[in-house]
């Protein structure tokens, strides 16, 4: 439950391990100080020049959606999402390994649920847009929500796998 | 009922609690015939909160000030100024630790990085092992209370999302919280200078020259509150504002002036911080539908007229609050316990007259006990894995000050004034 306490255990991995979490670091930067950025900028606008970007605060907004999601695929992938780990503390590593498939088993099938109805949705909003304010049709805006349950799930399909790994060889 | 027991058995498996409430909102809007469409839309409303923006930009500010030497110049500045008191440096540890759990949003990282710098510290200047141990694990939640913390933010959200019984601005939270914060912080300074009596050698004499020297080193951290709450109060900056000044402000300390983290580490950084928000959003986005899957199915009405047969006063309901709260603290994180049980009880603690910030502190300083309390206390195992200790050792060790702060958090519940003073 903690994203601090097993900071050693994540930085092992492999050339695609840390190929992902540059990716990953790249696009949250973008994001983040894009938002910083838009944000300043308003403030300075507001106060300075009584003036505004009409499109920043919408777009910060959405901004934030996008990074905590994108955020929510990077904890997938180091399986750092908030959980009760209580029958964790006392279980020998077996037992962990057993848990933990179950609840990444299931933790995979109710985002690739989320994911499939967030298709739909984008899909509908394709077909019948419901705002035009944007500069950006809303339905781009959306599909980060399939993408990122979608990532999720795949994050969590191979947290799966290799809990079964370890969980049979013990 | 039985849906919810087995998703219960999950969530204590280990499932992510995201997974399990959006199972529990899939599986509520299916049976209620709903398209199921409903869940990503409401995941949709984040992006419809403009408070939100808050909490990215505060989170990445508080793991800059953890990653560089901004907890040692704190540390250094807090001792030069109190250390001559006696149990200066406990109260030392208590001030630091309280501040920068306000700015990096009470997430474990005061232990880490500052625990280090001050376990040996206190070790070092004769205080006993169990004390001190106690002490720090204690500290890295206080501040809690203080502006800008997570938590506060969190509530603040969760609470105008739910809009029952009034609306919660989470500038008035901010203001709300000062006096229950300082309270905490009193009783657990006046512990430390209880036990001080009679130990010797722990104090060090007052200086002027390491004084102006410390003061001058922590020259840019020290503005950061004077920013966020003059900021928010003179009505020059929104919440989110201050927010991202805090951001920018700090980034700018630490790459330019200090130059305490190699530039590269830059995303290493932005990521870890994300990652962090990525896990409290994801819950909140599922909670929103889960939430209004519970109102539909009118689930806080029936909760509230069964409570209301047996709970008939407002003391009677506090204190039935105050129980369940430390309860939960003992189970489930302090993020998830707001997404998840603020939108229940709100309405709850409007039919019983409470106001809505006075629950909201009384909500925070009751699952602050949380982190320190057995089986899954963050602080706990953070304490542990940091201090190569056993998590037996750390709860003994931290006896005294639960006592302590269960006695403010009874105080806050019952004394409602701590709350509003300053709210008019």
């Amino acid at each position: 439950m903690s994203s601090t306490s097993k900071q050693t255990a994540q930085e092992a991995g492999g050339p695609l391990d840390r190929w992902l979490g540059v990716l990953e670091g790249t696009l949250l930067a973008l994001l983040l100080f894009g938002m910083l950025a838009l944000g300043c900028a308003q403030i300075i606008l507001r106060n300075f020049f009584d003036a505004a970007i009409a499109w920043a605060d919408p777009a910060v907004r959405v901004g934030v959606l996008w990074l905590g999601l994108l955020g929510a695929v990077a904890a997938a992938r180091k399986a750092k999402h908030i959980r009760i780990d209580v029958l964790h503390r006392f279980a020998s590593e077996r037992i962990q390994a057993v848990l933990d498939s179950v609840a990444a088993l299931a933790t995979a099938g109710v985002a690739a649920v989320i994911a499939w109805h967030g298709v739909r949705m984008v899909l509908d909003e394709y077909t019948y847009p419901t705002t035009t304010a944007s500069v950006l049709p809303s339905w781009i805006l959306q599909t980060v929500i399939p993408g990122a349950f979608a990532l999720i799930a795949v994050a969590y399909l191979v947290h799966l796998v290799l809990a079964v790994i370890r969980a049979v060889r013990g | 009922m039985i849906v919810g027991l087995i998703l219960l058995v999950f969530a204590l498996l280990g499932t992510p609690l995201f997974a399990i409430i959006g199972a529990g909102a899939l599986i509520g809007f299916a049976q209620a015939g709903y398209d199921l469409q409903v869940v990503t839309i409401e995941i949709y409303r984040l992006a419809e909160t403009p408070v939100l923006v808050a909490i990215p930009l505060f989170t990445f500010a508080g793991y800059l000030l953890g990653e560089g030497g901004a907890p040692q110049r704190l540390v250094r500045l807090t001792q030069a100024w109190l250390g001559w008191m006696p149990g200066g440096l406990p109260i030392v540890s208590l001030a630091a630790c309280a501040f920068f759990t306000a700015f990096t949003g009470a997430s474990g990282i005061t232990i880490v990085a500052l625990g280090a710098l001050l376990l040996p510290a206190l070790l070092g200047a004769g205080y006993p092992e169990k004390f001190s141990l106690g002490m720090i694990t204690t500290s890295g939640s206080l501040g809690l209370l203080f502006a800008p913390s997570l938590p506060l933010i969190l509530y603040g959200v969760v609470a105008q999302q739910a809009a029952v019984g009034g609306t919660v601005a989470i500038d008035d939270l901010f203001i709300a919280g000062i006096l229950p914060g300082l309270l905490m912080l009193l009783v657990l300074s006046g512990y430390a200078i209880y036990r001080s009596v009679g130990l010797s050698g722990v104090r060090q004499p007052f200086a002027w020259t390491e004084a102006w020297a410390a003061t001058r080193e922590a020259a840019f951290e020290l503005p950061l509150p004077v920013v966020v709450l003059g900021g928010i109060y003179s009505g020059w900056l929104a919440v989110s504002e201050a927010a991202a000044v805090t951001a920018a402000y700090v980034l700018l300390v630490e790459f330019v002036i200090h130059r305490d983290i190699p530039l590269r580490e830059l995303p290493r950084v932005v990521r870890e911080s994300m990652m962090l928000v990525g896990a409290i959003l994801v819950i909140l986005g599922v909670s929103l539908a889960s939430t209004n899957y519970a109102i539909d199915a009118g689930l806080p009405e029936q909760l509230l007229n069964w409570t209301r047969t047996w709970v008939e006063s407002k003391a009677t309901f506090i204190a039935v609050l105050i129980v369940m709260l430390l309860l939960l603290g003992m189970l489930l994180d302090i993020f998830s316990a707001i997404v998840i049980v603020v939108p229940i009880i709100l309405p709850m603690a409007a039919s019983y007259g409470m106001n809505p910030l006075h629950l909201g502190i009384l909500f925070l300083a009751a699952m602050q006990l949380g982190y320190f309390t057995p089986p899954v206390g963050m602080n706990l195992f953070i304490a542990a894995y940091r201090f190569d200790r056993s998590i037996i050792d750390l709860v003994v060790a931290t006896v005294p000050y639960f006592l302590l702060l269960l006695g403010c958090v009874l105080l806050i519940g019952y004394w409602e004034w701590l709350s509003l003073a300053f709210l008019g």
